[in-house]
């Protein structure tokens, strides 16, 4: 699970914000906190907001919920400290302490984080412009965890990296003219603005063949996946179409 | 042409609504221009409703093809004024649609993506 921020702005940046004037309370930055699974390419969650660590801290519970609770995932993400916290805050579970013999008070429940969670970080030094370094740190787990639950992956990707929600993110900047770089097509309206962004992350995951996902037929010709179809949540690519019409739960 | 199983009760008041698949639905009648939208019964409550409720197409005046043009030029990259220019709406129209989308993208993704791998394989990264 490769987790990042993918940053936008609203009617004007944060520099030019005024932390005292209310029409100012929804202007400025965006970050898009997003967590991809790797393999699939499926994009599990997304929280926009301000870059803080309550998005943080959502963004982790989000994806522990849609996981069913699994510990067996490997976290990744750049070094936004925030991560350590939320990853630590969202799993830790209580261990009772057996009761020693004899008075006094019985021992405060132990706070533990699961043997088999990891989280690694990707650090990367740049010089005009170029990656000429990368740092990778494993912050809970071991080497040897990381490298068991890399070599279950299925593909070409091997080393703790967080690429796939960098590439994500790009298309996703590519896709939506809002988030488009020095343009004038910038949103001017926060709400207008999250709804083009789910708009676009949440149809990409059925909508959006991606390329390095298809697979090869018996006969040579090659079938396109989404990431959905990746993940085992739909059978084919579903048309805009289809998934405008997919009746969702009243209320 | 969408299948029966794939619609649910739209009806808050029905014990069966939002469950998928129940049998207590069936296609009845027709309405919208050129009676294009079908209508849903359900026999449980003896509710009506059409199936385009509960989509991001719900209530929509524009021609189906008109609607999906600009939620298609939106996807590619289009800003809302080239939308509305190329495909031929006013400008509040490409924004009114885009948060009918954006919010039907939020309760689709919060329905269909509870993604819980099966296999250890499937977990990680």
């Amino acid at each position: 699970m490769q987790v990042d921020e993918d940053w936008s702005f609203v009617y004007k940046k944060e520099a030019r914000c005024d932390p005292e004037e209310p029409a100012d309370l929804h202007c400025g930055d965006d970050w898009d906190h997003t967590a991809v699974d790797s393999e699939s390419r499926l994009l599990l969650s997304l929280v926009p907001g301000k870059r803080t660590a309550e998005n943080c801290q959502k963004l982790v519970d989000e994806v522990q919920r849609r996981t069913g609770g699994r510990t067996d995932i490997l976290y990744t993400s750049d070094e936004h400290a925030p991560y350590k916290a939320a990853i630590e805050k969202a799993y830790t579970v209580e261990v009772p302490q057996a009761k020693r013999p004899g008075p006094g008070r019985p021992p405060k429940p132990k706070r533990l984080l699961p043997g088999d969670l990891c989280y690694a970080t990707v650090c990367k030094t740049r010089e005009k412009g170029r990656v000429v370094h990368v740092v990778r740190t494993v912050v809970f787990g071991t080497l040897a965890l990381v490298t068991g639950l890399l070599s279950r992956l299925q593909g070409n990707h091997r080393t703790i990296n967080t690429s796939f929600v960098e590439r994500r993110n790009g298309m996703d900047r590519g896709q939506n003219a809002r988030k488009t770089r020095k343009s004038y097509r910038f949103s001017k309206d926060w709400d207008i603005h999250n709804a083009a962004t789910y708009f676009i992350c949440y149809s990409y995951n059925f909508c959006w063949p991606v390329r390095t996902l298809r697979v090869q037929r018996d006969d040579g010709s090659w079938m396109q996946r989404t990431p959905a179809m990746a993940a085992g949540l739909a059978s084919h690519v579903w048309t805009l179409q289809e998934w405008l019409t997919y009746p969702a739960k009243p209320g | 042409m969408r299948l029966i199983e794939d619609f649910r009760c739209q009806n808050i008041e029905c014990p069966d609504h939002g469950i998928r698949g129940l049998g207590n639905l069936k296609f009845e009648g027709w309405s919208g221009h050129k009676k294009a939208i079908r209508m849903i019964r359900c026999r449980t409550c003896r509710g009506h409703f059409s199936g385009r409720t509960g989509t991001a197409l719900m209530g929509s005046k524009l021609p189906l093809d008109k609607t999906l043009a600009v939620l298609d030029h939106i996807r590619e990259g289009c800003g809302t004024l080239s939308t509305a220019r190329l495909v031929g709406v006013g400008k509040n129209t490409v924004t009114r649609y885009l948060r009918l989308a954006g919010e039907h993208g939020r309760k689709l993704h919060d329905e269909l993506v509870a993604f819980s791998p099966s296999e250890p394989s499937r977990a990680g990264g």
